[in-house]
């Protein structure tokens, strides 16, 4: 699975790289404008889409970012072990799309301390238990106090925690908590559950704190610390702390070097935990916690279980893992692939061979009905009513999710029911007419229902259907002025659309940076997007000119 | 200066000569005063401040009632309430004067805090919002908290809450702007929090002093000099947000030194209650029981002052099968063709389980009344009508005597002139002594009272 080697990048970073062991070649521009068409008067990178002048880069201000649920619960894996936390957490609220942008602000409420507390001692406890605590502290206590070795484990654990390594005012701190503790209940390992315990609360460890450094090779500017892009690239590509290896790279000060960001970001690309992190951000991406709340109409759809939404689930992440990571494909084949991996219940609702247990991977016959990304029945049922379809829901999501293009509210007051199938309008289609016969409806709805009006061969849990309350269907539709019909017409069109490609890097720097993207920010939207055509539209290669670019690397710091 | 307060196992230690005693304590009525409207060291009982709150309104032909004043009949919708109507003012035709910018949400946030909601949408990505300031829960908790051990207890009945646009929708209780807190779905959970370790019940003996607690103490105090050092590296706002972790750590430490001296004389109404299991999960009458049981020992025990009941969410897709539903709540107020009677039905449901709520209140005896004579409750949603996402003839329920304050037996009100709804915020939280003169921001402000509903 790893990514051939593509020297398609335009402007090579001028870092003595090749004693390192990587091809200078490999390592993506940092210039935020590479790869752009520029104005010849200026010589400043412009639009390829409009030709307009772009404004010059400018990092985003920094934001503390809380871990997520999931980051914290990696963490938790990756320090401790599998703990079994029995306390639940406080949940993620996701804001403009992703978690990571609500983890950059919102905070810790009261009720979720008592829930940190409590599940800091879980996790203490299990640190502590005799199964764990030897390999875990690294030495052996010569009695209830021991300095020495309460030292050089919590050097060592606070370290992984921080990640960075504690001041020596913090490990005093966390030493005396340990040896307090030890001392009162005359346990040696009481203090190794209280210091954890601590640590696990410390907003050093549940908060990301990236808050950068001036850039001694440019004045004015601000960096990320060596340790601060460990953090952040182990985060963006493994959702969890930095590993040992990343920390001595951040230890020897060289991640601040391309050379050595880009050599750790292969290696982290490499593991199938990135694979996993890029899946979440599928998932948050195309909204997929929705799909845990469906409420589908029980009397209608008996056969929608939780077993089939689980398989839905699985369908859309595991196709777009196959061709983005599995096949290192270029991520528009998504639009019109047959790939897709079904458990019993989804091949059930497919109409394709059941597997004998699990999830496998199967194609949907060549000239069926359901072909690309858009016809997953997990998007389906996920952008329609209960019982009904929505094509207004479908085409929201084809314009929010894949666009990236914003949509109105209803202005109040108007009633925005759906008039009962009837004789004059026996079909969906007939009935939305409300919305085209209205100019202040079909201001927004124009945007939104002929983008769904094709997948109506679809109902609202996803399965095929022939025809709408017995009536023949009519597929066709339009995006922006191109008619088509089917999923398969508009896959074709949004297969070839280049907007549909800079939304996805949008969403991705979100994502990474916890941030709607800023207009100091655009030129570098526009870059990767060139770039990502550049590289054939690979994952891989998409996240390597991300990593390596001064909007991973660089922040705003305001007046304190 | 702190003030010293000997509890009785200090006292009690004292008198065994240093050792730990465990002697049963008497307790009860004995510890209120002779007219059973105080404690025996002088403090009158507490004044309670209560939010429930439920998504995507009523149907407003079969919600308000016909009649006004003393003498109204409950509607089709409100019909559950008949066993507390004396308890309950229906207010109806006023208006929520923050502006209607986004359906559900601007609903939300203009009756739980008066205030506008503030538009998070950069543009190109989904739409999100959050409070602009504190939702009234949060307002009355810093007047009312006290001696109780938690500042306030948010609760969450259904979880099928909207959770793809912001804080707004998903919680009803806010510290301010992105600062939610989030409910506790878990009655077992509530338990633990309350009732659990460090709970002492009236007559049953304190444990001894666990040395965990102090120690755990000063992990917190730990936490607490990492927070201060880390804030000197953050900017404003970051700033703001480390200080909120930081309240939530000196509330924690607080909860924990509660529990190592028994400071508070336990009530007489107060009674351990049993440790519940957890309703599988939307069984929404199991779980309403269940957390009504706790919510009213919460208050007995003055473990809190301050609750909010996050019934069902704004824009909520709570499948109400109790009453048939088959179909997610949000749809249905928008797809259910004619009268909606599933709509109607659902409605009313709510209702009855709000009065689940106030029932248990009532039956609560506490000194000569009961917990309701001492609350003030608002109970409203996020839209009038969850059709056209109105914000005219909103519908809100006051419920609570406040201890004399609001209006005993309950009226229904009705607007002739679309007040602004901010007014029923203030006279609520007047009437739990709140010495405030104005409330609400821009047009939700209000400096004037609805003196209909107070006594």
């Amino acid at each position: 699975m790893r990514p051939r080697v593509r020297a398609l990048f335009s402007g090579l970073s001028l870092v003595a790289a090749g004693t390192f062991g990587c091809q200078l070649a490999e390592i993506p521009s940092t210039d935020p404008g590479a790869g752009l068409p520029v104005d010849p008067a200026t010589g400043k990178p412009i639009d390829p889409g409009t030709g307009e002048a772009l404004p010059g880069f400018s990092p985003a201000p920094i934001s503390v970012g809380r871990l997520t649920t999931a980051q914290y619960r990696n963490v938790v894996r990756d320090l401790v072990g599998p703990v079994q936390l029995t306390t639940e957490l406080e949940t993620d609220t996701a804001v403009n799309g992703f978690i990571e942008i609500g983890a950059a602000r919102t905070t810790i409420s009261p009720a979720a301390v008592e829930k940190f507390e409590a599940a800091a001692f879980e996790i203490g406890k299990y640190a502590a238990s005799s199964a764990v605590r030897g390999a875990l502290v690294g030495c052996t206590p010569r009695a209830t106090i021991d300095t020495t070795c309460t030292r050089s484990f919590l050097t060592r654990f606070g370290r992984r925690a921080f990640r960075r390594p504690l001041t020596t005012e913090e490990l005093n701190r966390w030493v005396g908590v340990a040896e307090n503790s030890a001392r009162t209940l005359n346990d040696f390992y009481a203090g190794v559950e209280f210091a954890v315990a601590g640590i696990f609360q410390s907003p050093n460890l549940l908060f990301r704190v990236e808050v950068g450094e001036p850039d001694p090779t440019k004045s004015g500017r601000f960096r990320y610390t060596n340790y601060e892009l460990a953090t952040r690239l182990s985060f963006l590509l493994w959702n969890t702390a930095p590993d040992d290896t990343l920390l001595d790279a951040a230890s020897a000060g060289t991640l601040v070097a391309t050379w050595s960001l880009f050599e750790e970001a292969k290696r982290l690309l490499a593991d199938p935990r990135a694979r996993t992190a890029m899946s979440n951000f599928q998932s948050e991406r195309l909204g997929l916690e929705g799909m845990d709340n469906l409420g589908k109409d029980r009397t209608a759809f008996p056969a929608f279980t939780p077993t089939l939404v689980t398989g839905m689930r699985e369908d859309i992440l595991r196709t777009i893992d196959y061709v983005a990571f599995e096949q290192n494909g270029d991520v528009r084949d998504l639009f019109e692939t047959r790939v897709s991996f079904v458990n019993g219940e989804l091949a059930g609702l497919y109409g394709v061979t059941k597997p004998a247990s699990g999830i496998v991977r199967t194609l949907l016959p060549n000239t069926g009905p359901r072909v690309g990304l858009l016809a997953k029945a997990g998007l389906l049922a996920l952008n329609a009513h209960t019982k009904e379809t929505s094509p207004t829901l479908r085409g929201k999501f084809v314009r929010e999710r894949l666009l990236c293009q914003g949509i109105a509210a209803p202005p109040p007051d108007v009633v925005t029911i759906v008039p009962p199938p009837n004789p004059n309008a026996p079909t969906m289609r007939e009935r939305l007419a409300s919305h085209r016969n209205s100019p202040s409806c079909y201001s927004c709805h124009g945007a939104m229902d002929p983008l769904g009006l094709p997948f109506e061969n679809f109902d609202a849990i996803g399965a095929y259907r022939a025809t709408d309350n017995g009536y023949a269907l009519d597929l066709s539709g339009d995006l922006d002025g191109r008619t088509y019909t089917g999923p398969a017409g508009l896959g074709a069109l949004l297969k070839n659309e280049p907007r549909v490609i800079e939304c996805s890097v949008r969403q991705l720097y979100r994502y990474a940076t916890g941030h709607v993207e800023l207009e100091g920010e655009t030129v570098l939207i526009k870059s990767m997007t060139q770039r990502f055509a550049n590289a054939g539209y690979r994952m891989p290669e998409l996240l390597k000119v991300l990593i390596v670019s001064d909007g991973f690397r660089y922040l705003t710091r305001s007046a304190q | 200066m702190k003030k010293l307060v000997l509890s009785r196992r200090h006292v009690l230690r004292g008198a065994a000569g240093g050792v730990l005693a465990t002697i049963a304590l008497p307790t009860l009525e004995a510890m209120l005063n002779s007219s059973g409207t105080a404690y025996a060291q002088g403090a009158p009982l507490p004044k309670r401040f209560g939010v429930f709150f439920w998504g995507n309104g009523v149907r407003l032909a079969r919600w308000n009632p016909t009649a006004t004043g003393a003498d109204y009949q409950l509607s089709e919708q409100l019909a559950g309430l008949s066993k507390v109507k004396n308890y309950v003012s229906v207010v109806s035709g006023m208006e929520i004067k923050t502006g209607n910018e986004r359906g559900h949400h601007a609903g939300c946030v203009g009756i739980l805090s008066g205030a506008p909601m503030v538009t998070q949408d950069p543009g190109g990505a989904p739409f999100a919002s959050t409070f602009s300031k504190p939702s009234i829960d949060q307002v009355a908790a810093t007047y009312l908290k006290g001696t109780a051990r938690f500042r306030s207890l948010e609760l969450g009945i259904s979880r099928r809450v909207t959770t793809g646009e912001g804080t707004t929708l998903r919680y009803l209780s806010h510290n301010g702007p992105d600062n939610p807190n989030p409910p506790e779905y878990s009655p077992r959970a509530v338990f633990n929090r309350l009732f659990g370790t460090g709970f002492v019940a009236p007559g049953q003996t304190a444990p001894p002093v666990d040395p965990r607690l102090a120690l755990r103490r000063s992990v917190l105090d730990a936490v607490l000099a990492e927070a201060t050092s880390l804030q000197a590296k953050l900017g404003a706002a970051d700033r703001q947000r480390i200080d909120q972790h930081m309240t939530g750590i000196r509330e924690l430490e607080n909860q924990i030194r509660a529990i190592e001296s028994t400071v508070t004389p336990p009530p007489s109404a107060c009674k351990a209650p049993g440790s519940p299991t957890d309703p599988a999960s939307e069984r929404l009458t199991e779980i309403t029981d269940a957390m009504a049981g706790l919510l009213a020992m919460a208050l007995a025990c003055d473990q809190t002052r301050v609750f909010s009941i996050q019934f069902s969410g704004s824009v909520g897709g709570t499948v109400y099968s109790e009453v048939g539903a088959t179909r997610e709540h949000h749809g249905l107020t928008h797809d259910e063709a004619g009268d909606q009677p599933t709509c109607n039905a659902i409605n009313a449901f709510i209702v009855r389980k709000l009065a689940t709520f106030l029932e248990r209140l009532q039956q609560t005896v506490e000194g000569t009344g009961n917990l309701l004579d001492r609350c003030a409750i608002l109970a409203s949603s996020d839209v009038a009508e969850g059709q056209p996402h109105s914000l005219r003839d909103y519908p809100i329920i006051v419920a609570g005597r406040a201890g004399g304050v609001l209006r005993y037996p309950g009226v229904h009100y009705r607007s002739t002139s679309r007040e602004n709804t901010s007014k029923v915020l203030l006279t609520l939280l007047q009437s739990v002594g709140m010495p405030l003169t104005s409330f609400g921001t821009g047009g939700g402000t209000t400096t004037e009272v609805l003196s209909a509903i107070r006594a």
